[in-house]
């Protein structure tokens, strides 16, 4: 017996070490889903090779900006790109905003810094996924929903692992919470659903969320 | 026609015990079988011209179970000095395989020991040294083992790699009973480790728990084994459900895994790797404390044995010899220091001391020993030093006959129990039958598979027997060698059953109420008789007469140092007297009956009559040549314990009666003296049964209490028959129960202890049928259709274990028995 339990914790040992790569199935699930999605729907990302960053919208208001190059982008790797006057409508106090957040003239952004990266990317897919390359946390996959997620600091992005089955094959999320702190009532902002969802432990939070149906 | 039992191997419920007992039962040439699962025994009776162990072997075998080899003899090891190389190790086994009666040698030339196996009866230790010695090398110490210290050691062997097996088990199953409680109840806030977050890393979660239930099901892959086996053959047991249950659950978690690898990570909500390893652990906890706790129960045995020394010193021509207890032999002149064990049955030959007998007869009282008394080996001796002349050894000694009649009592089943047989028998089939039905009842009613795999997994390992078919035998066993302790030797189950029902007690008067010594107190003589010369007539008569009465006679002429002769003629008339030719002259000496049957004139002792036998005293009418001599009364003292005895029986309900074949004024003096009210004179021996009859035609279950060779077919005809130990061999043969303590308190305490038993007994039952009853319905969802909660199988699995755990704890308890007084 003791022999066989030796073998065992050894054996899973040397799986668990030796394989972790291959065991991340939500990293090469997620990977391949995004790009299943973006190869359905070419017209979702604006092509500006002279743009540093890959830009991917449904509706032309509501952006998705990746760096090209994480190592060039300081500490704004990624950003959620949307117009500002809804926000401000709702109450949002532009000069308190903090790091994370930025405003400029009429477009908010929220910004996420993820390091230097791994290099230059060509393909949206590949530089969206530096994020969790840098941090595995940051990817995240979402049962309930059946979508993938990258997290951002005050936010996230979300993408249907099977757009063929779901209602809301991307969708934009934003901390709720925060804004409320900021000043803006999170309930009325224009363009935006609040809606409260359960974490991990079972907690409620509230997000605000931009959903879109990509289906013809 | 045999009857033997044999030890069983792979029983692990009363299912299992009931397919064995069908299979032996069904060999041609067997008249009846009976398993007891606490005692892992098959007691067989068959015809030995028909049928052999081989082919009972066979049948219980082609059931799925073992049957071992009774061992033949025994079995020792001989250390050896002198071996320095192989040809030594040959030299030494032939030297032994020569020997009759020696076999199964085996010569360690590392260890310079040998071991063989050899009949006592065919060979003895010293001729196996002897030829050891002829062969050249010197032999050292030796170390025996009969049937029962093999019995021991596997036994105890076992438990060891059962122990081993659980603590791998608990190693690997508890961080999955962590993982599955952190990720199912997140509300806990138990951390697990970023690498095997269910919802980032949901493969390398599935992995992990894979890998870990592995190992636990290879630990408890006995009932893998055993319970696919029973199932191919028809007969599925405990281990059935358990097989099936669990190695869903694994299955399960095995495909749910694919799934997640194949891109489903929904499927890390469903894993069930706790279920199976958890519930695997907890039923291999079970078992383990259920075998911790059987070896206990049969500590009262082992604590017998342990009665018995090793060795003996015997003094062979003037020299003081110590030998070991096989060498020693009947006739042997065993010495006994003071404070040391008693070695074999005996009479004391020489010295005086007090001799400890309470181990064996539960008597507190050390017993004063001199010339001429009777001692038991085991027993402890007191201050004084003995010599004691060997009249029993080995399986004769009373020691084994006790220690053989409590293992044979142990068993044996008690009628209780053969009906927690009967269910077992149907239930493992049931259950399997609800398991399927309330699956496929939740699947009509929409449930997912989950939720169906749940409801199937639950009631199959929630649903276990065992603790049904141990709720007997343990409380037997423990019931039965705590009897031993106290000195009660009951001899079965159903001897126990019967014992607590009982509601009337009839005592045999002589032997049993009274000491059975009976001194001569008056003669009174007639018609001018001689008083020395009529005693010593009477005395002459009675010498052939084994009559308590007659003895008191004799001693008392003996005493007097009255010349006595040879009768030359002797009849004894049965419950009357006797009729004998001493000199010449026809003596009748006997009860008044005889003198009536005689045509005796008796009227002369009228009035002595009366008066002594007022006083309690037993007469003895003595006529010579046809003309009434003399009147003789002995009496005969009450126990001083017998009054409180009484006593405690009437309070414990119990209606008291006194039978005895005394006049009825002698008779009611006796049964006032110890508050008897209900008296059954003038009994002849032969009709004893019918008085015990006549009371249980009028409903009453009779324990009769008698010690000599006429009580036993009243013993026999009685409810429960009980024997004074101190009595004679028939009674003890004819009875159910066994009083080694020669006071009446026995009664009372074997009364009491039945009663204690089969309370526990319904305690047990109680708990077993609950745990089955409240749990399978809970299991199948009963309870959750109605919005009650629902049972996973972690949960079923403790609850099966506790059941099996609580069962064999609350039998333990009995060992705590003590007799308020």
């Amino acid at each position: 017996m003791k022999r066989l339990s030796i073998s065992f914790l050894s054996l899973l040992a040397a799986a668990l070490l030796a394989g972790c790569a291959a065991l991340d199935v939500v990293a090469s699930y997620g990977r391949a889903s995004l790009g299943e999605l973006l190869a359905a729907h070419p017209a979702l990302l604006v092509r500006d090779e002279t743009d540093p960053y890959m830009r991917l919208s449904a509706d032309g208001e509501t952006y998705l900006l990746v760096s090209r190059d994480f190592g060039a982008s300081g500490d704004e790797d990624i950003l959620i790109q949307t117009p500002l006057q809804p926000f401000l409508d709702a109450g949002l106090d532009e000069s308190k905003l903090p790091e994370g957040y930025r405003a400029d003239g009429a477009l908010f952004f929220v910004c996420a810094d993820y390091g230097v990266g791994t290099g230059a990317r060509a393909d949206f897919a590949d530089a969206l996924f530096e994020a969790p390359a840098y941090d595995p946390g940051l990817l995240t996959y979402h049962g309930a929903l059946d979508h993938f997620g990258v997290a951002l600091s005050h936010g996230k992005f979300e993408w249907a692992k099977d757009e063929a089955k779901n209602d809301k094959d991307i969708v934009f999320v934003l901390d709720a919470a925060r804004l409320r702190g900021l000043g803006a009532d999170a309930a009325n902002v224009a363009g935006w659903t609040l809606v409260t969802m359960q974490d991990e432990k079972g907690g409620d939070f509230d997000v605000l969320i931009k959903a879109y149906d990509l289906a013809p | 026609m045999k009857e033997t039992s044999y030890s069983v191997t792979g029983m692990t419920c009363s299912a299992c015990a009931a397919h064995v007992q069908r299979a032996a039962a069904a060999v041609p040439g067997v008249e009846s079988a009976e398993v007891n699962l606490a005692a892992e025994k098959l007691a067989v009776r068959f015809d030995e011209r028909l049928v052999g162990f081989d082919a009972l072997q066979r049948a219980v075998e082609d059931a799925g179970y073992g049957l071992v080899a009774p061992m033949e003899g025994k079995r020792a090891e001989l250390g050896i000095e002198g071996m320095t190389c192989a040809s030594c190790q040959s030299a030494v086994e032939r030297a032994l395989k020569k020997l009759e009666g020696v076999k199964d040698v085996s010569v360690n030339l590392a260890t310079n020991r040998a071991s063989f196996a050899y009949d006592p009866a065919k060979v003895k230790l010293s001729e196996i040294r002897e030829a050891v010695v002829k062969a050249g090398y010197t032999p050292l110490e030796l170390k025996g083992e009969d049937a029962r210290d093999a019995e021991r050691e596997k036994r105890e062997a076992a438990l060891r790699a059962m122990r081993g097996k659980l603590v791998a088990a608990v190693v690997f199953a508890a961080p999955i009973l962590y993982i599955a409680m952190a990720h199912m109840f997140p509300v806990l806030g138990l951390p697990l480790p970023g690498f095997i977050d269910p919802h980032r890393y949901p493969l390398a979660f599935a992995l992990l728990q894979l890998l870990l239930t592995a190992p636990v099901l290879v630990a408890g892959g006995r009932f893998f084994r055993v319970g696919f086996r029973t199932l191919l053959k028809g007969a599925p047991n405990m281990d059935t459900l358990v097989a099936i249950g669990t190695g869903s659950a694994f299955l399960y978690g095995v495909y749910a895994t694919a799934r997640i690898a194949l891109g489903d990570f929904g499927f890390a909500q469903h894993l069930y790797f706790e279920s199976a390893a958890v519930v695997v652990t907890l039923v291999m906890l079970g078992k383990y404390l259920e075998a911790g706790s059987k070896n206990k129960t049969s500590e009262a045995i082992k604590k017998l044995m342990n009665l018995r020394p090793k060795t003996a010193t015997i003094i062979k021509d003037g020299v003081e010899l110590e030998v070991a207890l096989d060498e020693v032999a009947v006739g042997d002149v065993a010495l006994v220091r003071p404070g040391s064990s008693i070695p074999v049955d005996g009479v004391v030959a020489e010295g005086a001391s007090s001799v400890d007998e309470s181990m064996l007869t539960g008597e507190s009282l050390p017993v004063e020993k001199q010339p001429g008394s009777a001692v038991t080996g085991g027993s402890i001796n007191g201050e004084g030093l003995l010599r004691v002349m060997v009249t029993e050894i080995g399986e004769d000694t009373a020691l084994s006959k006790i220690i053989r009649l409590v293992e044979e009592a142990q068993g044996k089943k008690a009628p209780i129990a053969k009906l927690a047989d009967v269910i077992s028998g149907y239930f493992v089939p049931a259950v399997l039958g609800v398991a399927f039905l309330s699956a496929a009842a939740w699947a009509v009613a929409g449930r997912d598979f989950d939720f169906v795999l749940n409801i199937f997994v639950t009631v199959l390992v929630i649903a276990c027997p065992c603790a049904l078919g141990l709720a007997t035998p343990t409380a037997i066993m423990v019931g039965t060698g705590k009897g031993a302790e106290l000195g009660v030797l009951i001899k079965g189950g159903e001897a126990l059953e019967t014992t607590h029902r009982v509601d009337a007690v009839v005592l045999d008067k002589t032997g049993t109420v009274t000491q059975g010594k009976p001194e001569l107190t008056d003669v009174r003589v007639y018609r001018g008789a001689d008083e020395a010369q009529t005693l010593a007539l009477c005395a002459s008569a009675e010498r052939g007469s084994e009559h308590p009465i007659a003895r008191a006679v004799v001693e008392a002429a003996n005493g007097r140092s009255l010349p006595l002769v040879q009768p030359e003629s002797f009849r004894a008339a049965a419950g009357r007297g006797i009729d004998a030719k001493v000199g010449g002259r026809r003596v009748l000496a006997g009860n008044f009956k005889l003198m009536e049957e005689n045509g005796i004139d008796v009227s002369a002792s009228g009035e002595d009559a009366k008066t002594l036998s007022g006083a309690g005293k037993t007469l003895m009418y003595v006529a010579v040549d046809g003309a009434l001599a003399a009147l003789l009364a002995a009496a005969d003292a009450v126990k001083p314990t017998s009054k409180h005895a009484v006593q405690k029986l009437r309070e414990m309900g119990l209606e008291v009666y006194m039978l005895t074949g005394d006049n009825a004024a002698t008779a009611k003096a006796v049964a006032d003296s110890v508050g008897i009210s209900n008296v059954l004179c003038e009994v002849l021996p032969d009709g004893k049964a019918a008085e015990i009859e006549r009371l249980q035609k009028r409903g009453r279950r009779v324990a009769m209490v008698g010690d000599g060779i006429n009580d036993a077919p009243a013993l026999v005809q009685a409810d429960v028959g009980m024997a004074i130990g101190t009595g004679t061999d028939v009674a003890v043969e004819s009875a159910d129960v066994v009083l080694m303590r020669g006071d009446l308190a026995a009664v009372y305490m074997a009364v009491a202890l039945s009663r204690a038993t089969i309370r526990n007994i319904r305690q047990n039952l109680f708990w077993a049928f609950l745990y089955n009853v409240v749990g399978i319905p809970f299991a199948a969802g009963l309870f959750y259709a109605f919005g009650g909660p629902l049972l996973t199988p972690v949960f079923a699995g403790a609850a099966m274990a506790l059941s099996s755990v609580s069962v064999v704890t609350n039998a333990l308890r009995l060992r705590r028995f003590r007799l308020k007084d």
